[in-house]
């Protein structure tokens, strides 16, 4: 979803850094979907627009998926921007 | 303009949201009803955002803070004394009216969730190794001497690497699991229920749903524990219940 931030004199997350991608993960990846369009982060790749019944997942749901249903569903849609 | 859902509410309360509370791009927040006969009306918090926000694509330190905008607006809704279910970031409706209709058409099973989290708060616990650990792990890796011809091959110690690695990265992360679950055993009487994060970077989380008045007793329970040798933990929250809202 983000860079690497981890420090680079120590190799390691700060804890703010841990606890502001723990945040980030659950607003991205967790709460209700009702419907419509949802915006999501992938990696490094900018904001891409899906359309719910493609796709709605966060790096941790695609890494789940990449396990199980890998390739079932198109990650972009067609022609959207890749970086 | 299109209307974007923040977090779903009930029982509806007129005056609920503070004065002067702004969401994504600065815009405010307002708030629209779901009437429903013969049961409870749900409250919307929404605001009307230009959908280029959206379209346009921007660095991620953006995304962030629309992220952590989404997140405040969320937090006041925790304020009101009532346990927000909050909306999946990004959800948008051409307007009010399609967005009160899909509110409207899961009604019944929005209800149910929000009766599940009432009077409820998210906490968790982030458990990350600790800087001796990570110190270690970056420990280089001598390399081996160039192979007699008895010995394997570049190939198949490439194949060997690759395996130890995993079996170390497997054994990092049960060893995680281990801890977290030692953790929360410490917390296990305020726990109505748990929602297991996915163990990325060598960090493992958990999510508890608490009863909002146990929150300092959680985080004084966590604290009274001390991680295991090459873990630090962090407890977050308390927060909107994100993880019990799907």
């Amino acid at each position: 979803m983000t860079a690497d931030r981890r420090d680079p004199l120590n190799g390691e997350f700060s804890d703010e850094q841990l606890v502001l991608g723990d945040l980030l993960n659950h607003v991205l990846d967790k709460g209700v979907v009702i419907s419509g369009q949802v915006t999501i982060s992938i990696a490094d790749i900018d904001l891409v627009m899906v359309d719910l019944r493609l796709l709605v997942s966060s790096v941790q749901t695609m890494l789940k998926r990449q396990s199980g249903v890998h390739g079932d569903v198109p990650l972009l849609p067609p022609g959207a921007p890749t970086g | 303009m299109v209307t974007y859902l923040y977090c779903l509410l009930a029982p509806p309360q007129a005056d609920a949201i503070p004065e002067g509370l702004l969401g994504l791009g600065g815009t405010p927040v307002r708030r629209i009803v779901a009437e429903r006969s013969g049961a409870e009306a749900l409250e919307a918090w929404v605001a009307t955002v230009d959908e280029r926000m959206f379209r346009v694509v921007p660095p991620g330190s953006q995304v962030t803070t629309l992220v952590l905008a989404h997140n405040e607006v969320i937090g006041a809704a925790l304020a009101t004394g009532r346990t927000p279910i909050p909306a999946r970031f990004g959800q948008r409706f051409a307007d009010d009216p399609p967005c009160l209709a899909d509110i409207e058409r899961r009604s019944d099973a929005l209800s149910r969730a929000l009766a599940k989290v009432a009077g409820c708060v998210e906490m968790g616990i982030v458990l990350a190794p600790s800087t001796s650990r990570v110190l270690r792990n970056l420990e280089p890796i001598p390399i081996p001497a160039r192979p007699r011809p008895e010995e394997p091959r570049a190939g198949r110690r490439y194949l060997e690497g690759q395996r130890s690695r995993a079996l170390t990265n497997e054994a990092r992360r049960l060893a995680g699991d281990t801890e977290l679950r030692r953790l929360t055993a410490a917390v296990t009487h305020l726990v109505r229920d748990e929602s297991k994060g996915i163990a990325t970077t060598g960090v493992a989380s958990v999510s508890h749903l608490i009863r909002r008045d146990d929150a300092q007793a959680y985080r004084a329970a966590l604290d009274a524990v001390v991680p295991a040798s090459g873990f630090r933990m962090l407890i977050t929250g308390p927060r909107a219940p994100y993880s019990f809202s799907e």
